[in-house]
């Protein structure tokens, strides 16, 4: 209230409270209108006609891009409920998302807070972080190619230095071709995040860590106790960025590498959902599936947010 | 400090206008992807009835430089645009695996090529039935090309209402090649029978060597697990397998019974099912592998000492089997000539072309070059010009047995074709039942 | 203040932290991690097969450039690289232009239409692209541009728009409200305020939403696959086809590819980190 109050020119004649309220509101809305209408059109554009497009395929039989789209709905909802693969591919999605959230972002945060301290060395040691994701998919599957083949980087590394028993053809067991694809999401997660964090700490007022370590407080504690209760927010845009990334993005590891195999161990909803488009030519299935993850992404957004800003009061 | 930045911003704006405005204006020329460029005789000539425009042929195909046919498919382009010089060839080079997907997002805006070099499996075999390419029964007979292409040629590229879909043009044998020197290190001949083959894997392995090493992890393993059920079965047989799902069957039952026995026997190579093609290739290469299962693409790959030890032939023959050789696979399924509606247009150039380049000279060039085997009758080879696997896969002592692309359901082609199954066929440790239950579901599923 | 205090200040002060020891294991051990793959890479390309696959970690014999310069001449990519160059500095302007006055809307000013907008645009993400793809195609083969490399430029905001969106707009909830006040008093309006304040302030926040875009942008596939034809390949599109050009896989060849491609990235990286110092230095803990 006191910011409406100064903005208004001295000159002008003084209306009274309500009615000025209610002007400053009105004019607020039409600023943000047009501020926010080109990227709202877009977005429109862009967006919600896809998502109508997403519902409208998944009613329907599309075989080929080439061929004519027949309805079939509701048998691409059946066809979802009594598919084998999709708890599987639910179930491989699931582990991705632990593995590829809890085993990134607290690891990344601790990165992260020691990078932001600027140690000697901190600004090579941000860069070496950060390169991973710099790295193009086709570079990624071929390094990682390189690495898990049976007579690869890994195998040998093993072999030298006598774990001989460990070896094993990573990308073609069932037991471990998942582990390995979320070693790779690990890999680059871990830099990629840490340098963000380390972005968004170097944001905290030094007195802080000060006032902390004259009370006799460790790095540790203070990266705990100071650190991360103030990234709260942050660490929900975070999770959100990777959440969604494994989601929809991991995908492209799955299909240079091992398509969703052996068997089914790699299936993830993602790839399930590419290779139901573009591999099996089942395009209306396709946004079936696009449907499910659609809402899963929603719901656990949602839930994201909710908790985030509860925490953070 | 501020104004600065907004003029930064301002000039990349510009920058970018203009180096986009330059980006985008590259003038429609023909411009292979070779380095040899080719420079089109533009000069039309003024007859009363030439055109006074070049007619542009746009072609997409998948032959770039590195590509065995690519340099006389560039040749052909070359001599074609001499000969005719009212026609100027755009060819553009894509991704073998992109193009069915570029055609019909085109296709559906009319934006397509004229023509479109691409193999029959997989989505192209919806293109006739779609409308986004022409049949070309009635262009094979008035363009004079009636009676030249081999009969197991066209049958291929005939649907089953008698249509055809497109000119053949690219065949392939896929025998399994030996490494002599491998054998005679083990002290065993080359096997013919299953038996021989166990025998011969055990040798191998106790002279240092590995026996049969296939690409387990990716679609072009799944070949060799077919080409081996196919050992076992009957044509009419493996087409209710492969082609049906009937994997209840005692003679598919036993098909895959005889895979796993071999895989236990240890006839294929360590970590078989963890290898992608260029690591089999080059493990192959190597010259400690005593059999692979390579197409004829790969004929001009092999270095040169190892190319005088390579024997080709087919897959050693089971107890019982139907076949009177060892079988292989061979096909003209690998590249055909589509001619889309947009080439429709353009018929008199779309003819002059297709008659240059199935001229049997002309055909020639891509036999000797890149041992391609043609898809006409008579083609003029000159022996001495001709690569000399090439020359031994036309009297390999095989037996061709059929080609499982042209009857698998096409969703089920589409997930055999990942090699996720196939490389659990491989993996040790599977079962019989394992494999048949996945091939069952599978089947089921993609009904 | 008591012995016991004045001990604890001294060694924190003074003997080596286990934090900061733990902290540099960790951060050389992962570095080292980073480091020989893309060691393994840059070796590669000058190798040739048999030697990536049975020796991949030694040094190559000899600096043999060849594999580079095929590279560049199968595929033209620096030709593809300029051009996805371009793609992406004007889809990132244009996602900025877009973005900022709508994130600033929506973290300053504290409307319903705000919460309902930033709700509209979180859904944005999880939209899979490839629904759109034929609309898409049809709209730009009707506008004309098709290949044409302008339509990639105005295609990929769309898709950078709701990170954009919630990163900047989180980062702007963050900063003090005096700012604008202090602007208002001056007699600003909006758009000045937006520009000559917020702008600067938000460096951090800009340059991490430009790098994130710019990595999407340029590993960007299928619409590029789409809408542009041999002449505009982007850079992803020409090493694929350096990949699939060959039946028996040069590895040295992509290796050689991968690196060319992989040059402006690090060197945009390398830029804007500096960027990400001085813009934090002026202005964010000033005022």
């Amino acid at each position: 209230m006191a910011a409406a109050n100064r903005a208004i020119p001295a000159d002008k004649e003084v209306y009274s409270n309500a009615m000025y309220h209610r002007r400053i509101v009105h004019r607020r809305q039409i600023t943000f209108c047009l501020l926010a209408f080109p990227a709202l059109l877009w977005f429109l554009a862009f967006m919600l006609w896809p998502l109508l497009n997403m519902l409208y395929i998944s009613t329907t039989q599309w075989d080929g891009l080439a061929l004519p789209q027949i309805s079939n709905f509701p048998d691409n909802f059946i066809r979802l409920y009594y598919d084998p693969n999709i708890p599987i591919a639910l179930r491989n999605t699931g582990i991705h998302l632990l593995f590829g959230i809890l085993g990134v972002l607290p690891f990344a945060f601790m990165l992260g807070f020691f990078l932001s301290l600027h140690k000697p060395g901190y600004r090579i040691l941000r860069t070496i972080f950060f390169s991973p994701s710099l790295i193009s998919v086709a570079a990624l599957a071929m390094i990682f190619l390189g690495l898990y083949r049976p007579a690869g980087m890994l195998n040998s590394f093993l072999n030298t230095v006598g774990l001989s028993s460990l070896t094993r053809v990573w990308l073609g067991n069932q037991s471990t071709a998942l582990a390995a694809l979320i070693a790779i999401d690990i890999w680059s997660g871990i830099g990629f995040y840490s340098v963000l964090f380390f972005a968004a700490l170097t944001n905290i007022p030094e007195e802080l860590y000060e006032a902390a370590m004259l009370d006799g407080a460790g790095y540790w504690t203070i990266m705990w106790k100071i650190a991360f209760p103030l990234m709260l927010d942050f660490f929900g845009v975070v999770i959100i960025l990777q959440f969604l990334y494994i989601l929809s993005g991991a995908a492209q590891i799955v299909i240079l590498l091992t398509n969703g195999g052996p068997g089914t161990s790699t299936l993830t909803l993602g790839y399930y959902l590419y290779s139901q488009a573009f591999l099996i030519q089942r395009m209306g299935y396709s946004q079936a599936i696009a449907i499910v993850l659609f809402s899963i992404g929603i719901l656990v957004i949602l839930l994201i947010r909710h908790i985030s800003s509860r925490l953070s009061y | 400090m501020n104004n600065r930045r907004i003029s930064m911003m301002i000039a990349l704006l510009v920058v970018t206008s203009m180096a986009l405005s330059a980006c985008g204006g590259t003038p429609a020329t023909a411009s292979p992807a070779t380095s040899a460029p080719v420079e089109p005789t533009s000069a039309p000539v003024q007859a009363t009835t030439a055109p006074a425009e070049p007619v542009t042929l746009t072609i997409w195909h998948n032959w770039g430089p590195d590509d065995a046919k690519g340099p006389p498919l560039q040749s052909i382009f070359k001599d074609f645009m001499a000969a005719n010089p009212d026609i100027v060839i755009k060819d553009e080079v894509y991704v073998d695996a992109d193009i069915p997907l570029k055609v019909e997002t085109a296709s559906a805006a009319k934006q397509e090529p004229d023509l479109v070099f691409v193999q029959r499996v997989g989505s192209p075999q919806t293109w006739t039935e779609a409308g986004i390419a022409l049949p070309v029964n009635d262009l094979i007979k008035e363009w004079g090309l009636d009676g030249l292409f081999k009969e197991a040629a066209l049958k291929e590229y005939t649907l089953p209402d008698g249509k055809i879909q497109a000119f053949p043009l690219e065949g392939y044998t896929w025998p399994i090649w030996y490494n002599t020197s491998v054998f005679e290190k083990a002290g065993v001949p080359i096997p013919t029978t299953t038996d021989e083959l166990i025998a011969a894997a055990k040798a191998i392995r106790a002279a240092g060597d590995q026996p049969i090493i296939a690409s387990g992890s990716d679609g072009m393993g799944l070949y060799l697990f077919t080409l081996v059920l196919q050992s076992l079965l009957p044509d009419e047989e493996a087409k209710k397998c492969l082609g049906n799902g009937e994997w209840t069957l005692p003679s598919c039952i036993s098909a895959v019974e005889l895979f796993v026995q071999l895989r236990d026997a240890g006839v294929f190579a360590d970590n078989v099912e963890g290898l992608d093609f260029a690591t089999a290739n080059e493990n192959y290469f190597a010259g400690n592998v005593g059999m692979s299962h390579f197409g004829a693409w790969s004929f001009a790959d092999p270095p040169k000492d190892l190319q005088s030890k390579i024997q080709l032939g087919g897959f050693p023959l089971p107890a019982g089997s139907p076949h009177r050789a060892p079988v292989i696979y061979s096909s003209f399924s690998a590249k055909g000539v589509w001619v889309t509606p947009n080439g429709g247009a353009k018929m008199d150039a779309v003819k002059k072309f297709i008659q240059f380049l199935y001229k049997p000279e002309n055909l020639a060039r891509f036999v000797e070059q890149a041992g391609m085997t043609p898809p006409l009758k008579d083609v003029p080879i000159d022996a001495s010009k001709l690569n000399p696997l090439f020359v031994q896969s036309l009297t390999m002592p095989v037996e061709i047995a059929m080609t499982p692309d042209d009857y698998y359901p096409p969703k089920v082609q589409a997930e055999l074709g990942t090699g996720k199954l196939s490389q659990l066929a491989f993996t040790p440790g599977t079962t019989a039942e394992q494999i048949l239950a996945d091939l069952t579901a599978l089947y089921e599923a993609n009904k | 203040m008591s012995t016991r205090h004045s001990q604890i200040t001294q060694k924190a002060r003074n003997s080596p932290d286990g934090f900061v020891i733990g902290g540099y294991f960790f951060s050389i051990l992962y570095a080292f991690l980073i480091i020989i793959p893309l060691y393994f890479v840059v070796i590669s390309a000058f190798k040739n097969n048999s030697q990536i696959i049975t020796t991949p970690l030694a040094l190559p014999s000899a600096l043999d450039f060849n594999k580079f310069l095929q590279a560049q001449s199968n595929v033209n990519l620096l030709r593809a690289m300029l051009i996805s160059v371009v793609v992406a500095i004007g889809a990132e302007i244009l996602t900025l232009v877009l973005a900022f006055p709508a994130a600033y809307a929506i973290a300053r000013m504290q409307t319903r239409l705000a919460s309902l907008t930033e709700a509209i645009f979180s859904l944005g993400f999880l939209i899979p692209s490839l629904a759109i793809l034929m609309p898409v195609y049809l709209m730009t083969a009707k506008a004309g541009l098709l290949y044409h490399p302008i339509a990639l430029v105005i295609l990929y905001p769309a898709f950078s728009l709701p990170l954009s969106l919630i990163l900047l707009t989180s980062f702007m909830r963050k900063l003090p409200r005096e700012l604008e006040e202090s602007a208002v008093m001056d007699g600003g309006n909006v758009l000045q305020i937006i520009i000559y304040i917020f702008f600067p302030i938000c460096m951090p926040g800009i340059l991490t939403v430009l790098v994130l875009n710019f990595i999407n942008i340029w590993n960007e596939y299928l619409f590029a696959l789409i809408l542009m034809d041999s002449n505009n390949r982007t850079v992803q599109l020409a090493l694929a086809l350096l990949r699939a050009n060959q039946r028996s896989v040069d590895y040295g060849l992509i290796a050689a590819g991968v690196l060319i491609s992989m040059i402006p990235v690090f060197i945009i990286f390398i830029f804007f980190q500096d960027r990400i110092m001085s813009g934090m230095l002026t202005g964010a803990i000033k005022e």
